[in-house]
């Protein structure tokens, strides 16, 4: 599948996938925004997701930290985008940027995933998170196998 | 590795590698692109180039800047995690896609603000 491009935009660092999905982007819309499908494969745990622009997401990442996110476009069944805010409420430049697109594509449809990144000077915190999300995970498909 | 992203840091300088990024560039050409004074343009090549960002071929009277691209390959190592984790993610969502009913194209779900 996709390995996911660097690219920049507005000069921060992003990465980017596209995926061809055989299902209606309508399905795929409940998927990604839908708190139970979304805790499904999203890294974080959904407890909250008020579905309107300028409306909160609320994870949970099982460890006692609760990060929260804007929700800036919500475009059904277009596109959805967030910002995620720093847990600690540290200042910074930048939040994280999550954007999902949705376009119809033959049968299905195609995904384009974008994450743009905190600026990486300050993201060490950032990256142990995920370093042990992924850890996570590898257990997770271990089990699963 | 923390040098370079200290010069990129600045969303100038971002704008200064992307304009290099397509292609050598004069210190007139990317102050005319950026709308900014010369002196201020110069100022902050010369951190590009202390990060090893930047480097300057002179040609005859003019110094033409190109961007060095070994440490950005710091940022793509940096990227490398994130790409791993996506990649597996969307998979998920896949798996989850096939488990989940046909949703009618008559009802998506609605949550518009009035």
């Amino acid at each position: 599948m996709s390995a996911g491009n660097t690219i920049t935009l507005d000069g921060r660092p992003a990465l980017q996938f596209e995926r061809h999905l055989k299902h209606s982007r309508e399905k795929v819309w409940l998927a990604v925004t839908d708190p139970e499908h979304l805790s499904h494969w999203y890294p974080l745990r959904v407890t909250e997701l008020e579905p309107r622009a300028g409306g909160r997401i609320m994870f949970d990442d099982g460890e006692g930290t609760i990060y929260t996110a804007t929700i800036t476009r919500f475009d059904p069944p277009r596109l959805f985008a967030f910002d995620e805010h720093d847990p600690e409420g540290r200042e910074r430049e930048y939040d994280d940027h999550l954007r999902i697109e949705l376009h119809d594509e033959g049968a299905g449809c195609r995904l384009v995933f974008t994450h743009v990144m905190t600026d990486p000077s300050i993201a060490d915190g950032v990256f142990k998170g995920w370093t042990a999300c992924l850890d996570a995970l590898v257990t997770q498909l271990d089990t699963t196998e | 590795m923390s040098l370079s992203f200290d010069a990129l840091a600045d969303p100038t300088r971002r704008r200064i590698l992307g304009l290099l990024l397509g292609r050598p560039r004069l210190v007139g050409e990317i102050a005319h692109e950026l709308e900014m004074s010369q002196p201020r343009v110069s100022k902050h090549l010369r951190v590009l180039r202390d990060a090893g960002l930047v480097t300057v071929r002179p040609e005859a009277q003019r110094r033409w800047y190109e961007l060095r691209a070994e440490p950005l390959a710091d940022l793509d190592a940096w990227l490398a995690p994130y790409r791993r984790l996506w990649a597996e993610r969307l998979d998920l969502l896949e798996q989850r896609l096939e488990t989940m009913p046909d949703v009618l194209e008559e009802e998506p779900r609605q949550a518009k603000e009035q």
